[in-house]
């Protein structure tokens, strides 16, 4: 037996204990007028007839009454509480099927259109980073023209300063040791010829 | 009067050696008097100095006149003006003589040269003067027609 079931018993007995001294008082009060005798024999008579009455038999009768009824009422309310909670699950089932289809096609917009928004700003973010890079390759192409043009002409004035050197250096190298001075006798009095005059005064004016 | 040059006496080192010469035969020539040799042992000459005697029309067995062109040729080696020349390559004794006979006859009778070897000029010659250098090498004549040469390649071109 659980502790519940002693507890039902325990108060079925105390229920039945009262109302026997309800009862004990009520036929009491019309001998109160005879005296205290009276009373007296009458107490003693309630207690051997309750003694009697509630003996170990009829007790362990009421205790198995009260069981059946306390494991009938635990069974009814047990079934009762499996069908409400089947019948709450159900709608729990339902009530959460719901809402997390709810909250789920909510989020799922959400996130759509975050996603939306995202495409957007990325599509966005793109098209200028292509402007900008477009601009920037512009600038970085006028550049790049610039600084050929620039290192062309640079080479090309190099090249022009340094071609008789460029030019003198072959003509050294093809002729090598095959130069006849004796042949270029006449473009040497050609030259000399041109600078007598500046030759004669750098000598008298150096002497 | 003026000291002549002969065509082969060009450079200063010419010049001092034949005025080195000059001197040593003059001591042997007095060696040979003061020895009482008959006749005077003239000791030999080199080609320069005869040519030198000889554009001079000095005797070399008058003391004198040899002693005067003695003098001459110590003035000559102290105020004679000089010319340095750089050739590409090392120039042979007839350029040499070219250059000094028209050297001596359109600028100065007197001048010597200088002779300096400078490869890279590839044709033509630098000339130093006192003061100045004229570059007529064939580097400069193309520096000086770079303008030719340009127009020349933009036509290849």
């Amino acid at each position: 037996m659980t502790g519940g079931q002693i507890a039902i018993v325990a108060g079925l007995l105390a229920v039945a204990t009262a109302v026997f001294l309800i009862a004990l008082f009520r036929l009491r009060k019309p001998v109160e007028n005879t005296g205290n005798n009276m009373e007296k024999t009458l107490t003693d008579a309630a207690e051997k007839d309750a003694e009697r009455i509630f003996n170990d038999e009829f007790r362990e009768e009421l205790r198995n009454r009260g069981r059946l009824h306390f494991e009938k009422i635990i069974g009814e309310n047990a079934m009762f509480l499996q069908q409400d909670l089947r019948l709450t699950t159900s709608q729990l089932n339902d009530y959460m099927k719901e809402e997390i289809k709810r909250v789920l096609q909510e989020e799922f917009s959400k996130y759509e259109e975050s996603i939306s928004n995202a495409k957007d700003l990325a599509l966005d973010s793109i098209q200028k980073t292509q402007e900008v890079i477009e601009q920037q390759r512009l600038v970085l192409e006028k550049q790049l023209n610039d600084q050929a043009a620039t290192e062309k002409a640079r080479l090309i004035d190099h090249f022009e300063k340094n071609m008789a050197d460029i030019v003198n250096h072959y003509i050294l190298a093809a002729i090598g040791n095959e130069i006849d001075l004796s042949v270029q006798l006449d473009y040497i009095f050609q030259y000399l010829e041109e600078n007598k005059q500046a030759i004669i005064e750098d000598i008298r004016s150096g002497t | 009067m003026e000291l002549k040059l002969p065509v082969i006496l060009a450079s200063r080192q010419d010049l001092a050696h034949v005025h080195r010469e000059l001197r040593v035969f003059l001591d042997m020539v007095m060696q040979s008097v003061m020895r009482h040799d008959n006749p005077i042992q003239y000791p030999g000459i080199s080609t320069t100095l005869r040519a030198l005697a000889t554009e001079n029309q000095v005797d070399l067995r008058d003391e004198t006149a040899c002693n005067e062109l003695l003098v001459k040729l110590e003035k000559l080696k102290d105020d004679a003006p000089t010319l340095h020349i750089s050739f590409p390559i090392d120039p042979s004794a007839e350029v040499i003589q070219k250059l000094i006979v028209w050297l001596r006859k359109e600028i100065d009778p007197r001048i010597i040269i200088q002779v300096g070897l400078q490869p890279t000029i590839a044709a033509g010659i630098v000339l130093r003067t006192p003061n100045h250098q004229f570059d007529f090498s064939l580097r400069q004549h193309l520096y000086k027609n770079r303008a030719k040469l340009r127009e020349a390649l933009e036509v290849k071109a």
